[in-house]
């Protein structure tokens, strides 16, 4: 072979062996981050997470995915702090008036939004007509909402269809636009289109940069009403959907804080005095609901044997790894005007005989589960074995989340067992209760076609009370009622864990966010 | 000729309008309910229904496809129910990323394809052949993903030599202008964003490569061993025509029709491919969208990037048959022929 063809040959060679040898150099660019926060200075905190947005729109906060991105850039009318007590933020007070039918609130003065705009009342007259023209995301907790009016800058009088003391708290979860600037880039679809990859806010951060599905970089707004130098000048959130990858980027020491790593790999992480846990309670409660209208759960007898069956302290182990608590209410954790429920336990010699005394020993039934949730997989697997145990024949049935609520949408195809999540959006017992076993949501919200008129009847009265002494009674006898129908099986409040190299100073529970609300990060002193 | 050619893009069309009324049909055997993705999980009934007739879900199904395909002669693959913009826009967004990872993998594929089933073909049974042989077998046997893992946290997390997510790291990705980040880093003007883009692709490219490295060498091999056999070798042999020369300019060249046409076809067949690795090196690509897309039942999503794929696929085919024609006088005349 002469030289030439010998060369022809090695080359490709040579060029593959050239770059692997540059980059096992390690060479970077002068600049690179090479560790979390080094290239923005000390005060930049990088942030890898699953979160990845779909859309910027904060009207579509209701996916927790979304509101992780979003909540920074925006501010709220209230908010709720970790003890799930409301507190003001943009607005200063408010007050119901003709039987909690009109809501008029007195707004911040002075609040500005990133453009220079100031906030005013007729930015958030403006957020909630869009809201319900949209029609969706958050949209679903303003039905009762009429109409509203800018009585002056800092006034706002909103009014109800009918007598709603929740609506305050639900405004918990409107961001409020800067109407001037949303109203230039209305387009034909209200700005749907726009919002998703811009902003339009007046929160802590701005933003800076955006890369959909790739990375949000936040910016310190020096107006803000709140300013505070300990938050970060910067922060960088990566949309990373691989939990092994965002394990991988921290050790690395990529990014500061990560969060949805395997129980294993925090429990390894957890070893290294460099890195710090933390456990933060949330709003999620997981859940087996049971179909109260069809198939052999249909038989109260059947539910409570089920309830008896499950396996909690497995769950507690093996689904989430030690991280969370069982279930101690049929609502979520931090809500009041709770009824507390005995700690769950597995009773399988009581559930065996419910299940003879039902008469449906060997009968078929439907678990359906996400697998691409961790928790699930687990929890799947301990439902098949604890009911096969107690004589039943169950049969997995691995679905995404559109198709289970199309399951449940139709009597016909809804499974006897489904195992999920909900989430309160606030830290208030009403909606919560009200859409999962209001009859009228049955197959919608009301995964488990739960129908008592009874029920029916105390959660009107009680959305309607307008004072909270009887609206928190008439919640307690739901409460009550619900958990004597056995209407599900109530089995945790998973924990939401953040792992982080201690450069911020704890991460504080946001019981209106999934994780954790960005704007709430201080840099550790 | 021409004749030839307007059958094959007549040909092309009817496969492309067979793609879209496939995929279309099949989201809409997807279990699952579009109009309340769109709503969100707190939405009400109406709420619901609202959404549903303003997509234009409520319509019949034979109404939702001449719409459908209505839009898709104007180039309006709708509006995603999930990211709320035009799926043409969410699709410009993505592309690129997949492209660009693909060429880089069609690149490496050739590097590494063409000297290991030359160097097993001209050593037919010797030691070279066996090793290059298992080399075939390993990277055609180890599933992509399996091997996307185990190279980000060997060569990524444990050596440090390679990136381990993501298109740049912090702060060093380029002004959006193509989407291309190599190409966008190289207008930007700094050689350290294009360097952050180059590395970032080359472990998602190597491994992405894998699999067609197998498939290709594999040809490369079985056509160089018939070619070196031919009697035209055996002939050019007894002149003395120098060994190397031999293996490149007549049993290569000879080789590489059915060579190119696996090649090209593997721009396609990437594409595909790049799912998996998108998704362990978390890059924004063609791939990750559709996943999504199909977790959140996002219909117009799905038909859009599905449509893509499949569209680029027989784009390919085309340009390799056109390929293969103006390189082989034998396709050409064949070809010319029938036609």
């Amino acid at each position: 072979m002469n030289h030439k063809k010998i060369r022809a040959i090695a080359l490709p060679a040579l060029m593959l062996s050239a770059a692997f040898a540059l980059t096992s150099c390690g060479i970077q660019p002068a600049g690179t981050s090479n560790g979390g926060g080094e290239k923005g200075g000390s005060s930049q905190i990088v942030i890898g997470s699953s979160n990845l947005a779909e859309t910027l729109d904060p009207l579509q906060a209701a996916d927790a995915h979304n509101d992780f991105n979003i909540a920074p850039l925006y501010d709220r009318i209230v908010d709720f702090d970790s003890d799930g007590k409301m507190v003001w933020k943009l607005a200063e007070s408010g007050e119901f008036s003709d039987e909690a039918k009109v809501l008029t609130l007195k707004l911040r003065s002075g609040v500005k939004f990133h453009s220079g705009n100031p906030l005013t009342a007729k930015d958030v007259v403006y957020t909630l007509d869009r809201a319900i023209k949209i029609g969706s995301g958050h949209a679903a907790l303003f039905t009762d909402y009429a109409s509203s009016e800018a009585v002056d800058d800092t006034t706002v009088k909103i009014n109800l269809k009918k007598t709603n003391l929740d609506f305050l708290g639900a405004l918990a979860n409107l961001y409020v636009l800067d109407s001037e600037l949303v109203k230039r880039n209305e387009g034909s679809d209200n700005a749907q289109s726009w919002l998703g990859t811009h902003e339009a806010g007046s929160g802590p951060f701005s933003m800076d940069k955006y890369s959909p599905n790739q990375e949000l970089d936040l910016k310190r707004f020096a107006d803000y009403w709140g300013f505070d130098e300990g938050r970060p000048d910067t922060v960088i959130l990566r949309m990373i959907n691989d939990s092994s990858a965002n394990r991988d980027e921290f050790l690395a020491g990529n990014v500061d804080i990560t969060m949805g790593l395997a129980a294993p790999d925090v429990e390894e992480i957890q070893k290294n005095d460099k890195y710090e846990v933390i456990n933060n309670p949330s709003s999620r409660t997981t859940y087996a609901w049971l179909n109260n209208a069809g198939g052999i759960t249909k038989d109260p007898k059947v539910r409570e044997a089920i309830q008896l069956a499950y396996d909690y302290q497995g769950h507690l182990v093996s689904a989430l790894g030690n991280v969370g608590q069982l279930a101690d209410s049929i609502l979520p954790a931090g809500i009041g005007c709770r009824v507390d429920i005995p700690k769950p336990e597995q009773d399988i010699a009581k559930a065996k005989q419910l299940i003879a005394d039902a008469g449906v020993a060997g009968s078929k039934l439907k678990i359906a589960y996400q697998p691409t949730v961790r928790e699930f997989n687990a929890a799947g697997t301990l439902m098949q074995e604890v009911l096969t145990e107690i004589g039943l024949k169950p049969e997995l049935v691995g679905v995404t989340y559109p198709q289970y609520v199309a399951l449940v949408a139709d009597p016909k195809t809804t499974p006897e067992v489904s195992l999920a999540w909900d989430f309160a959006p606030f830290p208030a017992p009403g909606p919560i209760l009200n859409r999962q076993y209001n009859s009228e949501f049955a197959g919608q919200t009301n995964y488990a076609r739960y129908s008592n008129p009874k029920v029916d009847a105390l959660l009107n009265d009680a959305l309607t009370a307008t004072d909270l002494d009887t609206a928190c009674a008439d919640y307690k006898q739901v409460q009550e009622q619900v958990i004597a129908d056995h209407a599900s099986v109530y089995i945790a409040y998973p924990a939401v864990t953040m792992i982080t190299n201690k450069r911020v100073q704890g991460i504080p529970f946001a019981p209106t966010q999934q994780d954790f609300n960005v704007g709430d990060l201080r840099m550790a002193k | 000729m021409v004749k030839f050619v307007l059958r094959r893009i007549g040909l092309a069309v009817l496969s492309l309008w067979g793609v879209a009324t496939i995929v279309f049909l099949m989201t809409k055997l997807i279990p699952g309910d579009p109009a309340r993705v769109a709503a969100g999980r707190l939405a009400t009934a109406e709420q619901v229904e609202h959404l549903r007739t303003a997509l234009g879900l409520d319509q019949p199904l034979l109404t939702q496809y001449l719409g459908f395909m209505a839009r898709l002669v104007q180039g309006d693959l709708g509006t995603s129910v999930t990211t709320r913009q035009s799926v043409v826009t969410d699709l410009a967004a993505v592309l690129p990323t997949t492209i660009q990872l693909v060429i880089v993998g069609m690149l490496f594929t050739a590097l590494i394809a063409a000297p290991l089933g030359i160097t097993a073909a001209v050593n037919e049974g010797k030691a070279s052949d066996v090793a290059a042989r298992i080399i075939m077998v390993l990277a055609g046997g180890v599933p992509v993903f399996w091997l996307a893992i185990m190279t980000r946290w060997v060569l990524g997390s444990i050596l440090g030599w390679f990136p381990i997510s993501g298109t740049n790291s912090v702060g060093m990705a380029p002004p959006n202008v193509t989407g291309f980040t190599v190409l966008d880093s190289l207008l930007f003007g700094n050689i350290g964003n294009v360097w952050d883009s180059v590395t970032h692709l080359i472990l998602p490219a190597l491994t992405l490569s894998a699999p067609f490295v197998a498939t290709l060498s594999r040809i490369i091999r079985s056509n160089m061993m018939t070619a070196m056999k031919s009697d035209y070798i055996t002939f050019a042999v007894s002149k003395g025509v120098p060994r190397g020369r031999i293996i490149m300019r007549h049993a290569f060249r000879s080789s590489l029709g059915s060579v190119l046409t696996i090649f090209g076809m593997q721009f396609g067949w990437m594409i595909s491919a790049a799912v998996l690795v998108e998704a362990v090196f978390g890059l924004p690509g063609i791939g990750t969208y559709l996943y999504k897309a199909i977790l959140n039942q996002d219909t117009f999503s799905v038909l859009a990037a599905v449509f893509v794929i499949g569209s680029v696929f027989i784009i390919t085919s085309v340009i390799v048959d056109f390929l293969q024609m103006i390189i082989d006088p034998r396709v050409r005349r064949a070809q010319v022929g029938a036609a």
